[in-house]
């Protein structure tokens, strides 16, 4: 167990808001998400048992579900013209390498639940599978399920070729063949 | 769905999982990619993890300024009042320690009578071009024209977006150090180093292994860098302001590329 320093942060930070991003599907979404979750870290000190980032994983996981929580207590209204924003406002990055990265992060975000979270924690943020076992309170052989199924439905989502008729591809099923 | 979320793979398709991460042992690898190409459904299915590995680690979006501003807000000032005394007290030596560090890295790489190591190679990796950069190699597109050691730079120019952009060579303590610079799409710059002779020392951080081949990553100063050894040198990829994934994923293609054109003559990366 060790304290949590504050200062040390920052270096999660592209990490946590690309997860952010993917959780949320939208980037300002993500940029709210990051921000709130620094604040409630950084809220009181904090004393950690392992990984930072593993840490700030759940942190942002609870974050997220506090914020879809009050959004759903909220009347619900369309957004204005004045809500919108353009794709991306910052000129220094390729138009259609941002669009890619959002495209994938958005595809991430319409996962189910348990499968962004499996993907984000692993794939996303670089945890280990103990350590997003341990993030999500999860059996480490249940994050490798999600992360396999995660994976194959992004991997299908932007595949050229369409999926192959057979036993191999129903949604979520593994191959069939066993390994010695 | 409820047994879709909960249901536990068979060890086959979890193996499939981390083979296709690199978070495999090296040893259950190499039993297990034998039985895994003779059967199509199964090399399928490890392709498509494959392609959702590299797609997703390869991400490399960092975060926008104003949220990096907001979150510096919340963690310098506010953090600085919360450091405990005690911390406080080893601040300025901590600063010293690494001024010190980085001097002795000058010293090296200027004539200094140590040995290159790691963090030698990174800091040219992180220097200027000195030389223009090599072209592709005609003859293999996947190649450019300079080697060093015998190992050929990578051009990854048309399907990564890193165009070589300079290269410079050094020595240091009698020991050839080739660095060819890449930029990338946005700008961003990383250099590849690769040192003639045994493999170099000063290798600290935490390690990763993928295809069989351990990558270790380190941070100097603000760059991130990661070291392998191929063929018996080591390869440095160093770069400012990306991310470990982005250089991991350029580090990993270039091994495996090589693993793949090798597999059938003596290896030449170093297992563990």
């Amino acid at each position: 167990m060790r304290r949590l320093d504050p200062t040390s942060l920052g270096q999660h930070l592209d990490a946590l808001y690309r997860a952010a991003w993917a959780l949320c599907g939208s980037r300002e979404d993500a940029e709210d998400l990051v921000q709130e979750t620094f604040a409630r870290v950084l809220a009181r000190p904090r004393v950690i048992r392992g990984d930072e980032r593993g840490y700030l994983m759940r942190a942002l996981r609870n974050t997220f579900y506090s914020r879809l929580r009050t959004a759903s207590r909220r009347p619900q209204t369309g957004p204005s013209l004045d809500d919108m924003q353009p794709a991306d406002p910052r000129g220094t990055r390729q138009p259609e390498q941002a669009a890619e990265v959002g495209e994938i992060l958005e595809a991430v975000a319409q996962l189910p639940d348990d499968f962004r979270m499996a993907l984000v924690a692993v794939d996303i943020l670089g945890l280990s599978y103990g350590e997003a076992a341990k993030a999500l309170d999860a059996r480490e052989a249940t994050i490798t399920t999600r992360l396999y199924r995660a994976r194959q439905r992004i991997a299908r989502q932007f595949s050229d070729q369409p999926a192959s008729s057979g036993s191999d591809t129903r949604e979520g099923s593994g191959p069939e063949r066993s390994l010695a | 769905m409820e047994d879709e979320m909960t249901d536990e793979l068979k060890a086959p398709e979890g193996e499939l999982t981390r083979l296709a991460d690199g978070s495999l042992p090296p040893d259950r690898t190499a039993e297990l990619l034998p039985q895994i190409r003779q059967s199509s459904e199964l090399t399928a299915a490890l392709a498509e993890q494959e392609r959702a590995v590299t797609m997703l680690r390869a991400l490399d979006e960092p975060a926008p300024a104003a949220l990096r501003a907001r979150v510096d807000g919340l963690t310098g000032p506010t953090a600085s009042r919360r450091t405990p005394r005690w911390r406080r007290a080893f601040v300025l030596p901590g600063a010293t320690a690494i001024a010190a560090a980085a001097a002795a890295v000058v010293i090296l790489v200027t004539g200094g009578t140590g040995a290159p190591t790691v963090p030698v190679a990174a800091h040219l990796a992180l220097a200027s071009a000195t030389l223009p950069a090599p072209g592709v190699n005609p003859s293999e597109s996947d190649n450019l024209t300079l080697t060093a050691a015998g190992i050929p730079f990578p051009a990854w120019g048309a399907d990564r977006g890193w165009t070589p952009s300079g290269a410079r060579t050094d020595t240091v303590d009698g020991r050839k150090i080739t660095t060819v610079f890449y930029t990338g799409r946005h700008g961003s710059r990383i250099g590849y180093a690769i040192t003639d002779g045994a493999p170099l020392s000063g290798v600290h951080g935490d390690s990763v292994t993928r295809y069989g081949v351990r990558f270790t990553l380190q941070k100097s100063g603000p760059a991130h860098l990661i070291s392998w050894v191929r063929s018996g040198h080591t390869c440095v990829i160093a770069g400012r302001a990306v991310s470990y994934r982005a250089l991991l994923a350029l580090a990993t293609a270039d091994e495996r590329a090589e693993g793949v054109s090798s597999q059938a003559a003596a290896p030449s990366i170093e297992y563990i």
